[in-house]
This record gives C-alpha cells, structure tokens and sequence, in this order.
C-alpha cells in the first residue's frame, strides 16, 4: 500500500520545460502539454497564465553548480554525463525521468536521501534544492524569478515531461 | 557418400572426440570440469571451488611472472566478468559485448555488441559473463534478455526476453548452464523487484521453470512478510551464480536482500527467502530445503556466497558441505545432508550487527557494501585451505523520514554513510576448510572484491580494487607477485593451461562508483612465466 502513494494516475500539474502550467490530471497531461507547446511557439515566451516562468533561478543554479562540483562531478561527471555514476542529462536522463510519471519531488528526494553516495544527507535541504536547480538548468529546463523552495509540497504537483 | 561411408566418418568422429571445438563443452565435460584445466564454469566447476590443478607457477616460479597479452574491451561500465576457457578460446563479456580471443594471444575471434531492445530499467549495469555448452555461448542483458551465441562465429542463435526492465529487472549474473536448462534469475532488489530464479532451455531459451524467492499468495514463505503489498517489490534478486550438486541434481540458489533495504517496519517477518540458501531441484525447480543468513534483514546484508560445494572428512566422516556466506561478513561451513551449520567465522569487522537503522543514524559493520560481495572463496581440496575474500567498510544505517519507491530509482527507505575512504579495507582470509580455523589474513588497502582463484601449485590469485593483480603463497598469504593493471580488479581471475603451460587471466577496469576507486577501461590482462 505504501508505494500506492505514487499511482501515476493520481492528481498532478503537468510541467512543461521550465513553465509551471495550470492545474490538470494525469490522463489530460499530454494535452497541457502540446498547448503549452504551441503557445511558447507563438509568443515565443512562456505560458502568460503560468505562475512563474520556470521553477528555479539562475542564482540558485549557480549556487547549484558550485555544489555539484564539490559533491558530485567525481561520479556524475563534468558534464552530468555519468560514469560510473548515473547520468544526470542526455537520453538515459531523459527515458528515466521525464517519462511522465515522476516528480520534481521524487528527483529531490532521491539527491536528498541519497547523495553524494558517500555521506547521504550530508548538504542542508537548500543546499540540496540548489543542486536539483542546476541539474534541471543543464537539462534546458526554463529559469524563473525565484528560487526553487526545497519543500515536497512545493515540488510534488510537478511532473517532469519531455521539453 | 554411401551407407558405409557415412558409418566410417561417424565413427571416426567419434573416436576423434566426437565433436568439433566449438561444439561443446558437453553435460560429462561440464561434471568433470573439477579435474580439467581449463575453466568451463563461472566458479571453475558446478561445485564453484575455483581450484586449478596446474602447478607450474609455485612460490619459487610466481615472482617470474609477467603480461603476455592484453585485450581492451572499451568499456567504461563496471567491469566484473569472468572468462570462460574451453578448448583454446575465451570467452569474455563487457557490459554489452561478448567476445571471443586467443587465451595466449589476446587476439580477438569474434566479437558480438547487444544493442538494447528495451529500455533498461535499473542503473545497476553490469556483466558478469556468459555460461557456455553444446556450442553456445550463453548471457543475460540489462535489457531483461538471455541470449545464446553460437560459439564458433558468435552469431546470434537465439534471443528471449525473461526479465520484465519495466519493473526493473535485469540479468547481470553469469547464467548456470546444466543438461538442456540455463538457470538463471534478474537482479534489482534495491529497485524494488520481486524476485525469482528460473530455468530456460538451451535449445530455444523458453522458459521450463520458475521460483518465485518473494513468494506469491499461497507459496512457502509467503506468511512471513506481514502481508501480501510488502512481497510486490520485496527483492529477493538473483545476482551471483548458484552451485550445484550434480550427483543429486540439486541446484543451490544465493538469494539477495529484502527492499526496502533499511525500512524494515514495512516487512514485518523473516522475509523467505531473501538472504536465503535455497535449495531446487535443479530440472524441476522443487523447493528441497532452504537455510537462511539474516532473516528479516535491516542492512543490505544480501547472501551471494554458496560455493564451494564439496566433501570433506570432519571427524573422520565424509561430510558433504556448502559454504554460504554474505555481505553480513559471516562464512559457514553446512551439512548438506543433515543440514545443520559446521562453524562460522567472521571474515570482517562485525559491530552492533543487531542495530536497526533509525532516522538519526546507527552506526555498524558491516556496512552497506558487505562483508563478503560476488566474489566467492576460492578451495585447495588437497591442502584443506579455503580463501575468502572481503570489505571492510563500516558507517551509519538511516532510516528515511519516509520510505518512498520512486520508479527507476534505488528503494532503499534510507541510506549509508560511509566513514572515510581511510578507513574501508579489504582481507583475504584462509581457513581449515574443514575445521574452520583461520590460518592467514592478508590485509588490502581497499576493499576485496576480486574472484580468487586456488591452484595446485600453492598460489592463490586474486586482484585488489587499487588495481593489483597479486598471487600469494597459500601456505602464509605472503604476496609473492604485484603488477598494476590500471584499472580496479572486481572481476574474473582464473587460471588455465594451454598446451600445456599455465596463464593467468586477470579482468580489469572500472568500479562501481561507490567504491571510489581509480577509473579505468575494462581490460583483460593473461601472465604467464618466461
């Protein structure tokens, strides 16, 4: 029953890229997103109806970047490429992650609870925000004015889709 | 070609040995691989003993040894295959090739790449190398595929997909080729699989049997879990190669860990047969008996050892045994027959082993990565000496704040941390087979992940995850001779002859990030002396 809690069906806001896009369930998903899509291509901006223009900010990226080499870059990489890490961007990233069924959250929770490898736990909730910040940021996720608040609520009703 | 004639080239055939170098290694050369010097099993034999009658590298010749021959496999992912040798060609796996070369030369035969079909579910990638017989050569895939290769061009000769990669699965351990079955079973039980173990045939890879190791309602064990939601991603995986008792036709299954690793209030119970020694029929899948390492586990203390499988006097008796052991650091000596526990030893550091992780941490030892991994001990049945390799790295279990299974993503409910790289270190240690008694340590620098590998000639081979390849005397563990292949040793070292002088093969490359270890390519390297 405990792993129910992440029914995919279950009542999200699909996100597009870096744009928070209105409210909608699961199965309608899709549909947020190809509008999102062809809105962005007319105004060439993000949705004018969204709450913000994308879920972190570039200082808070920054911030996050600094983290990740201290932290991460021996396993992940210079690039977030992996090896003998997982990778954090490219295809395996991608067919992982944005497969409409996770989470900002989740991606939280796995870099919070478990990362760096070596002292799990180790970076305070802001620290690890920051570097959650920087990974969407290298993965072409919009910035926003604000920074990312490393609270689940915050960051549960955001699914991670294709951009 | 009249009647006559036919009968003649049969019969010639026959006489010549039947069958063509690629055509085997048939079910008899497979149960009396304990006396040849090749290497046509994972662990040398179906008793997994790891023991080479060949003696022409002593502790008087090693010190002479050298490379002669490498073979780079471009690989970047973790390197722990171990090479299979059959009438002058080894075969040898990265993460997605398999290929064939000349055990002296190095020289590459054939070479065949995997291109996934599917997507990989689980980020544990892995290969741990191919089975062979009757002229395939036999591997799992990331991809949840089991795949026969004809051994003499490596053509594809048949492709099955029997693990589910949309529920994590993937086949990583080096299959158990036995009669017309392949057994084998997915790991993942840190993604949060339900495990099994199955027999697939030779001929065709179609599925012949199947054991469920997180039992289904209704099944043995299935009572011991709190409930039937815990067992749907319980683990229970299938990672390292089971032994076998031939004369019996009993197969001895290793069994992972219970998920979520380190939030057990979920899976209230023993958890059969997580940890566990299960015992098959091997061309049924019968459950025969069952002994379990650490029920209702708290610590990722998995059970990969059930080699080797042998028959020794104790007390003056022929006892037939199995050594079991697991990343809980503990080796046992069972009774087969009686199947109650001979002795066990602590083969690393053990402290508050009885701890549950709780959300502010408990610190203890073994750590997450063991005690003893996929590399199982090595026996001299002449001396009675048995080498079992080991980690040393303690640290703090935390439970998670709230256990969470995220698709695709480790279930563990909590982590690890380790304490300083300083402080993790390996051993070798030898004991009395028979008695248990420990005879030498050898201490490493880092952790021991290598295969070991016990030869008639009274040394014991075996590589470090600093990247050494060394060969100790069996006698005192006192190193006789280091050489840096440049890239950590957590993989296959074995030991074969070629008409008529021995090598040594020795694989290379890249560790699993975790174990920090210096980056490299997975190479294979064969010493041989002057």
């Amino acid at each position: 029953m405990w792993f129910d809690r992440h029914d995919p069906m279950e009542k999200r806001w699909p996100v597009r890229g870096f744009r928070l896009a209105a409210p909608g369930r699961g199965p309608i998903g899709p549909l947020w997103f190809g509008a999102g899509l062809c809105l962005a291509l007319v105004t060439g901006r993000t949705h004018a109806g969204d709450s913000a223009s994308g879920v972190y900010s570039e200082p808070q990226a920054l911030r996050g970047e600094a983290l990740y080499v201290q932290h991460c870059v021996a396993c992940h990489g210079t690039h977030l490429e992996g090896s003998p890490a997982a990778a954090l961007t490219g295809p395996a990233f991608r067919a992982r992650w944005e497969d409409g069924t996770h989470t900002l959250d989740d991606l939280y929770y796995i870099v919070r609870t478990l990362m760096p490898n070596t002292a799990p736990g180790s970076l305070s909730k802001a620290e690890y925000a920051d570097v959650v910040a920087y990974i969407l940021r290298v993965n072409g996720y919009p910035v926003g004015a604000a920074d990312l608040v490393p609270k689940g609520a915050i960051m549960k009703p955001v699914v991670l889709q294709p951009h | 070609m009249d009647r006559s004639s036919v009968v003649a080239v049969l019969a010639m055939l026959v006489v010549s040995g039947a069958v063509s170098a690629q055509a085997g290694p048939t079910q008899q050369e497979l149960e009396d691989a304990t006396r040849s010097t090749e290497w046509l099993l994972p662990n040398h034999d179906y008793g997994g003993v790891r023991f080479a009658d060949l003696k022409q590298i002593t502790p008087a010749t090693a010190p002479s040894l050298r490379p002669v021959c490498q073979f780079q496999g471009a690989d970047l992912i973790r390197s722990q295959s171990n090479p299979l040798v059959y009438r002058g060609v080894m075969y040898v796996t990265t993460t997605y090739s398999t290929i064939a070369l000349d055990p002296v030369t190095c020289r590459v035969k054939w070479r065949h790449d995997w291109k996934a079909k599917a997507k990989e579910g689980n980020t544990s990638v892995k290969n741990r190398g191919v089975a062979l017989k009757d002229g395939k050569v036999i591997r799992g895939t990331q991809d949840g595929y089991l795949i026969a290769l004809d051994a003499a061009t490596g053509a594809v000769l048949w492709e099955v997909q029997i693990a589910r990669p949309e529920r994590f699965e993937a086949v990583g351990m080096t299959p158990l080729a036995f009669e017309d079955l392949v057994i084998v079973g997915p790991n993942g039980s840190e993604y949060g699989v339900k495990g099994w173990i199955g027999a697939f045939r030779l001929s065709d890879g179609q599925q012949v049997w199947k054991f469920n190791t997180i039992p289904d309602d209704g099944e043995p064990g299935a009572d011991t879990w709190g409930g039937a939601d815990a067992r749907l991603k319980g683990g229970g995986a299938i990672w390292t190669t089971p032994s076998l008792d031939v004369a019996k036709g009993l197969v001895y299954v290793p069994v992972g860990n219970p998920a979520p690793d380190f939030f057990a209030s979920l899976r209230p119970g023993a958890n059969l047969f997580t940890n566990t020694m299960i015992v098959l029929d091997a061309r049924t899948g019968a459950l025969q008996w069952h002994k379990q390492g650490v029920p209702h586990d708290t610590h990722d203390w998995d059970l990969p050892v059930v080699s080797p499988l042998f028959t020794t006097m104790i007390g003056g008796a022929a006892k037939n045994v199995v050594t079991m052991g697991g990343k809980d650091g503990l080796l046992r000596l069972v009774d087969r027959d009686t199947r109650d526990q001979l002795y066990e030893v602590a083969v690393t550091t053990r402290t508050n082993v009885g701890e549950a992780p709780t959300e502010e941490g408990t610190y203890a030892c073994p750590g997450v990565l063991g005690g003893m991994e996929w590399s199982v001990p090595a026996l001299n049945p002449r001396t009675d000496v048995m080498v079992a390799p080991a980690v040393d790295w303690c640290g703090t279990f935390k439970k998670d704040d709230e256990p969470r299974f995220i698709a695709g993503q480790l279930f563990m409910g909590g982590s690890f941390t380790y304490d300083p790289i300083e402080k993790s270190r390996g051993w070798l240690t030898a004991v009395k087979a028979s008695t248990g008694e420990v005879l030498w340590k050898y201490h490493s620098s880092r952790p021991m992940l290598a295969a070991v590998t016990a030869t008639a000639g009274g040394v014991v081979f075996t590589g470090e995850l600093t990247g050494d390849f060394i060969a100790l005397d069996e006698s005192d563990g006192k190193v006789l001779y280091r050489f840096n292949c440049g890239g950590s040793i957590t993989g296959g070292v074995i030991s074969y002859a070629v008409d008529g002088k021995q090598y040594v093969a020795v694989v290379s490359g890249m560790a699993a990030g975790f174990w920090q270890a210096q980056p490299g390519s997975m190479t294979l390297t064969v010493f041989a002396l002057p």
